[in-house]
């Protein structure tokens, strides 16, 4: 009797397994099928080297409002852009990264005069970033190409839109026509970049030297230190960059000039509340002034998600060189800014902003050189989504 | 001397419920045995990039909708949501890099398995081990 009841179970275990095996041979097919129609399937974007590609961009568009003294009141929107980034991998140690920007933008001239008034608009394309990158190892990199200039905190941490609560960087990093006045945004070269990580606490270095981008016949060298606190709770930085400024510029015309800029920075992290600060200046030979700047720009998260925040900016600048030029002369000058905002992100990929500006030339630069008051007040508001 | 041994007391059990809730996978022939906290944060969110072989690092996190993706900003990123999605824009402007891929918690086996490099952080609620995946469980150290 026991010995019938074992051999059924055997013969009903028997059957399961090959009915299972059958089942398990059959999906095998479906899923081979699939793929196999996958891979002739028309639209397929595929690597021609690399074994993976990425791409990403956003699209911003900001529209500014300026209360002028002697020509009233102006709204535009003035800039549009889309750029494009793309990273491939060729093999473990060797990537690229590229990131192109398509811009529209309406300039200001005269824009430190009573008489400031938007241009025409003017298309531009810029290579933001295009390198190639060698990983020696986790610790240790070298980039060839174009890159953003790891000088102070703004620049290479905070250079995008959508990674900054204003419309404009600050005072001290714009560029002005075809100069810039401490260092320039990018430089295209070789950066040599690394980091050490003990107890928490990670330093970071820089190491870099390239042609300008403005101010372009000229090479500029470069070095940056960075502390980051455990958590990131905190980062202090040291920046320098100097070369020769090739180009004659400034009423003082300076050419094939030496120069070198330092600067510093700051930025921490403290719950809801954070901020970046920085200090930078530029000696120029022959120039008896030193061209400096500072800034101080703290927010605060008004709620636990990230999506309202309270944004602020204090900025001052002194650019003896007179680099942005009024009714065709340049015109050095003096200026604060401060600004107050307020950020809405609905949803991580999409930032709005809006924020009032107060601009106030400071002593003897408050008049232009038509003798009327330069200061103004101005209403930026923006919007930018990242894909 | 008792503040002390309070302190050592939750120090423990946090280490402890950490061990407890997250289970780290790798390829089966990685011949790493464990991974310290602070190196597998810097892994998920690509400040580092390669194994210490060469291996190109290839991470896999739960995909938000899992149970396990609160357990993972929690106790490996110990972040909330918001701060981790910002720190992804911004190393996308900075670098080109993307995020760790999501995945249904019951796929990050199979996913680790395939991949030389794979490194998968799951809840361990949801962790089967199977002989099927070729995986295997690696140790958290502080």
């Amino acid at each position: 009797m026991f010995k019938s009841i074992f051999l059924f179970c055997a013969l009903l275990s028997l059957e399961s397994h090959a009915q299972t095996d059958q089942k398990l041979e059959q999906r095998l097919g479906e899923l081979e099928k699939i793929v196999a129609e996958l891979s002739q399937q028309k639209g397929q974007v595929k690597t021609m080297g690399a074994d993976t590609i990425q791409f990403g961009g956003y699209i911003n568009a900001t529209a500014t409002y300026n209360s002028n003294p002697k020509h009233g009141t102006e709204l535009l929107a003035d800039e549009i852009e889309y750029g494009f980034m793309s990273r491939g991998e060729i093999g473990n140690d060797l990537s690229y990264f590229l990131h192109i920007e398509f811009e529209q933008e309406k300039k200001l001239s005269n824009k430190n005069t009573a008489e400031r008034t938007f241009d025409g608009a003017e298309a531009q394309i810029e290579a933001e970033d295009i390198f190639i990158e060698y990983a020696y190892s986790n610790n240790q990199q070298i980039q060839i190409g174009s890159i953003i200039t790891p000088f102070g905190y703004s620049n290479y941490y905070n250079h995008f839109d959508f990674l900054r609560w204003q419309n404009e960087k600050p005072l001290g990093i714009r560029t002005s026509g075809d100069n810039f006045l401490i260092f320039d945004e990018h430089v295209t070269g070789v950066n040599y970049k690394g980091k050490v990580d003990t107890k928490g606490h990670t330093f970071n270095y820089f190491a870099y030297s390239g042609t300008n981008h403005v101010n372009n016949h000229a090479m500029s060298t470069g070095l940056r230190l960075e502390w980051n606190l455990p958590n990131d709770t905190a980062k202090f930085g040291a920046s320098s960059f100097w070369g020769k400024r090739a180009d004659a510029f400034s009423r003082i015309r300076v050419e094939n000039a030496n120069f070198e800029s330092y600067g510093t920075d700051f930025s921490w992290s403290i719950g809801r509340f954070e901020g970046r600060s920085e200090y930078y200046f530029s000696k120029i030979e022959s120039v008896p002034d030193y061209a400096r700047g500072f800034y101080i720009e703290p927010y605060l998260y008004l709620d636990a998600d990230k999506k309202y925040v309270l944004v602020s900016r204090l900025d001052y600048v002194d650019d003896p060189l007179g680099l942005s030029k009024s009714f065709g002369s340049y015109d050095p000058y003096k200026k604060y800014e401060y600004s107050v905002g307020f950020s809405y992100l609905p949803y991580t990929y999409w930032r709005n902003i809006i924020t009032m500006t107060f601009h106030e030339y400071e002593g003897g630069t408050r008049r232009d050189s038509k003798g009327d008051d330069r200061d103004y007040v101005s209403l930026e508001l923006g919007t930018v989504i990242s894909f | 001397m008792k503040n002390l041994l309070l302190v050592i007391a939750i120090l423990t059990l946090e280490s402890y419920a950490f061990a407890q809730d997250v289970v780290v996978l790798v390829h089966e022939n990685n011949p790493i045995t464990s991974i310290s906290r602070a190196l597998l944060k810097n892994y998920i969110l690509k400040k580092e990039t390669l194994w210490s072989s060469g291996e190109k690092i290839v991470a896999v996190v739960p995909s938000v909708q899992s149970k396990g993706y609160a357990i993972f900003l929690r106790e490996v990123l110990a972040m909330d949501k918001a701060t981790y999605d910002r720190y992804l824009i911004e190393m996308k402007f900075r670098s080109g890099l993307a995020p760790a891929r999501e995945f249904d918690e019951g796929f990050i086996p199979n996913v680790v398995g395939v991949a030389l490099g794979g490194l998968g952080v799951m809840n361990r609620s949801a962790w089967k081990p199977s002989p099927e995946y070729k995986v295997k469980e690696v140790k958290i150290t502080e």
